[in-house]
């Protein structure tokens, strides 16, 4: 898996800061919970780039694009504050890319 | 259990299922969970997770559908027969609704007939695995030809009744019995 880190000018209007955008192979999704399994492995990466600990991250809800595309959202948390969200992409319940942004209230440590 | 590759109308397939918790994720004490059958019954009854599991008799692969217009194909589903459950109840004479209540405080109203369809479910288990809790743990209703509003997630009570009583979705015009087949989204 590959991530890196940006801070589009694009997404300053809507309090965005840093988005972490991760690129893997695909990985078939099929039960929450896997998606779950890999929500943590995501926040274990954006918590090692942006030097943030304590950072929790909870299901929030999911919708379809078209028909083959369903989005998954998660809630990022940092000591208890909502921080930012994660997006996570399938493709015919193919995990296909991983996106979380994080707002610019946070203070990195 | 469903038409071979053929879809109700106005529906679409998608991969997986898009979840729905319009009343938030209720949490769930699985020790102090019950499944409790109440109304107009000759005998009113109680049913731990443990005593569902022992009673699991029915399996079968079904469609899924959204009213909103998405449907999941051949979904594995495991569980109690409804109809097994009623007739342990019992159910009066002139009983004709029947009143879904959940852990989060959803409500629907299913048509006693569609109720004890042979079809109808408790469902224990999908797609091989224990429901999840966004899924419904520990228990869901599933009837096949109605929309998935019918569905209640976090199932904890069972009121079978003579009047007809909006459940949540009714309340806001959905329709009181909801057949997918037969278009019943609105009222």
């Amino acid at each position: 898996m590959e991530c890196w880190v940006s801070s589009p000018e694009a997404l300053a209007p809507k309090g965005i800061k840093y988005v972490l955008t991760c690129i893997h192979e695909p990985k078939n999704i099929f039960f929450i919970e896997e998606l779950h399994e890999h929500a943590s492995v995501i926040t274990d990466s954006l918590s090692k780039a942006l030097n943030l600990r304590d950072l929790k991250i909870m299901f929030s809800d999911n919708e379809v694009i078209g028909t083959d595309y369903i989005l998954y959202s998660y809630k990022v948390f940092y000591r208890g504050d909502y921080v930012g969200t994660c997006r996570f992409v399938t493709y015919n319940n193919k995990l296909i890319k991983s996106l979380c942004t994080i707002s610019r209230g946070v203070v990195l440590e | 259990m469903s038409k071979p590759e053929s879809l109700p109308p106005g529906q679409r397939a998608i991969p997986n299922f898009i979840i729905y918790r319009i009343l938030g994720q209720p949490e769930v004490d699985i020790s102090s969970w019950r499944l409790r059958i109440e109304g107009d019954v000759g005998k009113l009854s109680t049913y731990t997770y443990e005593d569902l599991l022992r009673m699991t008799d029915t399996s079968y692969t079904s469609d899924f559908h959204c009213v909103t217009g998405w449907s999941v194909k051949n979904v594995k589903w495991e569980g109690v027969s409804l109809r097994r459950l009623v007739m342990e109840a019992q159910p009066l004479k002139n009983v004709k609704w029947v009143y879904v209540e959940s852990l989060d405080k959803y409500t629907t109203v299913v048509p006693y007939e569609d109720f004890i369809d042979e079809r109808s479910l408790l469902v224990l288990r999908i797609n091989g695995r224990p429901l999840s809790l966004e899924q419904g743990f520990p228990a869901r209703i599933f009837i096949p030809y109605l929309y998935g509003w019918k569905s209640a997630k976090w199932v904890t009570k069972i009121v079978f009744t003579r009047e007809y009583r909006d459940g949540y979705w009714e309340a806001l015009g959905y329709h009181q019995r909801g057949n997918v087949w037969k278009e019943e989204r609105f009222k």
